[in-house]
């Protein structure tokens, strides 16, 4: 319906009652539409969108006795001249200000400002690190973005997209570092989405991904600022979305699904090692039940004598096979994870109760699964959340299953094969024309130095060749903290 | 481009369903040999007997359970046959679960079977690929293997674990399946085993005895004790061993030394061209654990008569070691291999005589004791101080 209004000039014939009829024609019987006469004119405005004391205080106080434009105190006043102008600012929050005879009306931006507090992002917590999280507000997100970055080269290009939603998206980028091509990419793909609605940044991330069967993000999705701010330092790119605390940062790769943002804010040593840890425990994740699975049913001969003793007693009174156990128990605990994120918060706790029995002790104790199987998925589980980016995770909970029947069905052998399929698919992903297991494969071995550890910060001079290419240099060399030298006057410089 | 997905999905299905999981066994339809007892029946049949683990029993988890197994953490099974595949086929038709041998740790060869000769067995342990080759070897002296293996030994889970742990402890042999094979075929070499007896005066236990020796692969002789620690710090093997002597500042007293390390090292020189010498240097680090003299072993003098006659007390015993082996002719020593070693050429001319040669070989034993710890106290706690000799 609105579009067929667009190209209409509100102008077509000068200003007066019959524009405001067909305004009304646009919103329909909208109830929270009011057009509230001023001596010379009328005022059109959703009464849900505006704030009625900013509406009271600068507009109509204002123009109680007739309308003159430099009586306006508001910082946002717009001179609009057509009906699709004028029916955004009206959806967007304005006060439409139709002053009779005259060729334009004039929005006043009095909008609605309500938005929860910053709060820490629940998805993305740290020990150490700033608190703040994204909100729904966009301009709230674009605040925290650009009190980190006072600089004027931060680009924040904004677009409307969803047909009916009309949701902002707004592109943020470091002038100076982006790689060009990135951004064009970026661009492009943005402008061939044709969608009636946006609700979150998903739906963008589903439309503009590289590989869209694949289970793997190409898109990290974030929630804090100093993210988003530590994308744009390396020359990569973000999307905010209207609506959504969830930012979208591309491109990604599949180390920097592994790195998560307090490496940056704790000692390298410390950081390298716990880098490490997840390393292990993706694998731990992705493999702990197929492996155990596949030597207990297929290379009894490769478990030491008295554990292989152990698991053959614990296994001895189970019914079912290790196999059918393994997923058995993993699909209950994908179940008890999501039963405890979608329940309501008070009975959050009885699921954490009855999920403890379920997969634990009763389990064990009334002979249906064998207590070593119980182990397995506990530390599978717990591996699973070491992976800093949730829908990595996922991806990995997801593959466990296959791979696990390939345990069961070939043993070792299918587990090799799944991994190597696995490869395969990770070799060939790209993530907006940079090839997903950079920079290990294709080597570059100074990009290693923020893959496989943390060097600390005075080491880590350069930006990561793949996407900062343009402006490699993020700080002169020489930086190593050092004791003064006794001898050197002007303070020399430590190698 | 559709077609040929479709095509390769349904042959990985196909591939994963018609093929199944063929080797699939569950780890409860595993019977696990522990260990095996080999013996010569009266007719010269062989008899195997195989123990297998009782997986309810053996868990600390499940001792609740109780599933009327007496608590009995293995279970024998026993067959005779005239090759060992037919055993295995005899023993897996009493047996409820898939035999696997490849947790088996211990191999026992009953006295009568090991002099018969192991050439006839030995060849399913090599070929087979479920055998672990760590599994350890030993020779029950005097007996059959498949007393051993009845015996009770309530310390250990199973009675085959405690062998086991002896073996690894250092007094004994060590011979896993391995070196059993490397021995038997290295050029210049034989075959040695532990000898275990069972000490029957109070409750059967194992009790290492000595060791065996084979010659072309038949059990031809046995060391005993002393003669086994001479044989072992000749290999430079033995972790544990004691040397008890008198030295001649108290000729009536004796003084244990413990053999701490132990370095051997064999030495060939070509005499007249082709006549190869041996000689051993042994260098051994010990340490005072008995004193039973009035001495103050803080004195260096003292334990330099203690290094001497440590020294000699080894040196007779790793001489009566080899004079035991050259009586064999069994070279378990491994000399003739150190000869090969070295002088390839000239110890082929001589290989097929060797086990004659080396029962005239003279071998030097050089050894050089230190003893460098004489534990707390240098003389006997007891003794008032004028009655030590400082």
């Amino acid at each position: 319906m609105p579009r067929k209004h667009r190209r209409r000039q509100l102008n077509e014939n000068a200003l007066n009652s019959q524009s405001l009829d067909e305004l009304k024609q646009i919103f329909g019987e909208s109830t929270d539409l009011l057009i509230r006469p001023f001596p010379g004119g009328h005022v059109v405005y959703l009464r849900t969108q505006i704030d009625q004391v900013r509406l009271e205080e600068t507009v109509l106080e204002r123009i109680r006795h007739g309308f003159q434009l430099d009586r306006i105190s508001s910082a946002y006043v717009l001179p609009v001249h057509t009906f699709a102008q004028a029916t955004q600012e009206v959806l967007d929050g304005s006060a439409l200000l139709v002053v009779d005879g005259q060729q334009e009306a004039y929005a006043v931006r009095i909008n609605l400002t309500e938005h929860r507090a910053i709060e820490e992002p629940s998805t993305e917590s740290v020990i150490r690190g700033p608190r703040s999280g994204f909100t729904e507000e966009l301009d709230l997100n674009l605040y925290l973005v650009r009190k980190r970055m006072r600089t004027p080269s931060l680009r924040v290009e904004e677009q409307i997209i969803g047909e009916i939603t009309r949701t902002r998206v707004a592109l943020l980028y470091e002038e100076g570092i982006v790689e060009p091509n990135l951004l064009r990419e970026v661009r492009s793909r943005l402008q061939t989405i044709k969608i009636d609605g946006v609700l979150e940044s998903n739906y963008i991330e589903e439309l503009i991904q590289d590989s869209p069967f694949s289970m793997f993000p190409t898109i990290q999705n974030t929630e804090r600022p100093d993210v988003v701010a530590g994308a744009l330092l390396e020359g990569r790119v973000a999307l905010l979305v209207d609506g959504t605390p969830f930012a979208l940062v591309m491109p990604l790769t599949f180390w920097g699904a592994l790195q998560a943002s307090e490496d940056y804010y704790s000692h390298y040593t410390i950081a390298t090692a716990i880098r490490w840890i997840r390393f292990t425990f993706l694998f731990i994740s992705l493999l702990f039940p197929s492996i155990y699975v596949a030597i207990t049913t297929f290379h009894q001969e490769m478990l030491p004598t008295n554990l292989l003793l152990s698991v053959a007693a614990a296994r001895e009174g189970s019914p079912f096979p290790a196999l059918v156990e393994a997923l058995l128990m993993e699909v209950t605990f994908e179940a008890l994870r999501e039963a405890g994120v979608r329940l309501p918060k008070p009975v959050g706790q009885a699921v954490s109760i009855v999920g403890a029995l379920v997969i634990g002790q009763a389990a064990v104790e009334a002979g249906i699964i064998s207590a070593p199987m119980v182990i397995v998925v506990a530390i599978t589980g717990i591996a699973s959340f070491t992976i800093p980016r949730y829908n990595f995770g996922y991806a990995m909970r997801l593959l466990r299953f296959p791979i696990i029947i390939l345990a069961g069905s070939l043993g070792l052998f299918g587990i090799v094969v799944g991994l190597m399929l696995l490869l395969i698919h990770l070799c060939g992903l790209r993530s907006f024309g940079i090839p997903y297991l950079a920079p290990l494969a294709p080597l570059s071995l100074s990009g290693l130095k923020d893959v496989l550890v943390r060097v600390p910060h005075w080491m880590m001079r350069s930006r990561p060749r793949q996407v900062g290419k343009r402006n490699l240099q993020r700080m002169p060399a020489g930086q190593r903290p050092a004791p003064p030298t006794p001898h050197a006057e002007g303070g020399g410089e430590a190698e | 481009m559709k077609q040929r997905t479709r095509i390769s999905l349904l042959a990985v299905s196909l591939a994963l369903m018609t093929s199944g999981c063929w080797d699939r066994r569950e780890i409860n339809d595993v019977g696990f040999a522990l260990a095996t007892a080999i013996d010569l029946s009266e007719d010269q049949q062989f008899e195997a007997t195989v123990q297998v683990a009782v997986p309810t029993a053996l868990s600390p988890v499940s001792k609740q359970g109780g599933s009327g197994n007496n608590g009995q953490s293995v279970m024998s099974i026993h067959a005779s046959g005239g090759t060992i595949d037919q055993l295995r086929a005899r023993i897996q038709k009493q047996l409820s679960r898939r035999l696997n041998t490849s947790h088996r740790r211990l191999i026992v060869f009953g006295e009568d079977m090991a002099r018969h000769g192991l050439e006839d067995v030995m060849d399913e342990l090599s070929r087979s690929p479920a055998n672990r080759l760590r599994t350890f070897i030993v020779v029950a002296k005097g007996m059959r293997g498949a007393e051993f293996l009845d015996t009770h030994y309530p310390i250990e889970a199973y009675p085959s674990e405690a062998i086991r742990e002896l073996e690894k402890m250092g007094f004994g042999a060590e011979t896993t399946l391995r070196e059993f094979f490397i021995a038997a075929t290295l050029p210049g070499s034989e075959p040695y085993v532990s000898t275990y007896t069972l000490e029957k005066d109070h409750n059967p236990v194992f009790q290492l005895q000595g060791i065996g020796v084979f010659k072309d692969m038949k059990l031809v002789g046995t060391l005993d004790r002393q003669e086994a620690q001479g044989f072992l710090m000749l290999l430079g093997k033995l972790k544990v061993g004691e040397v008890t002597v008198r030295i001649p500042s108290s000729p009536q007293d004796d003084i244990t030394v413990q053999v701490k390390k132990v370095k051997s090292k064999p030495n060939v020189i070509l005499q007249n061209g082709n006549q190869p010498q041996v000689s051993y240097q042994l260098d051994v680090v010990g340490e005072v654990s008995e004193n039973t003299t009035v001495l103050d072993l803080m004195n260096p003098k003292y334990i330099a008569e203690l290094d001497q006659a440590v020294s000699a007390g080894i040196q007779k015993q790793a001489q009566a070691a080899l004079k035991k082996l050259q009586s064999y002719k069994s070279d378990a020593l491994g000399i003739g291999t150190a000869i090969y070693r070295q002088e390839p050429v000239i110890f082929d001319q001589f290989a097929d005589q060797w086990p004659q040669l080396f029962a005239k070989q003279q071998v030097g034993i050089e050894v050089n004791v230190q003893v460098r710890q004489i534990g707390m106290l240098g003389p006997q706690l007891r003794l008032r101080d004028k009655e030590v000799k400082k």
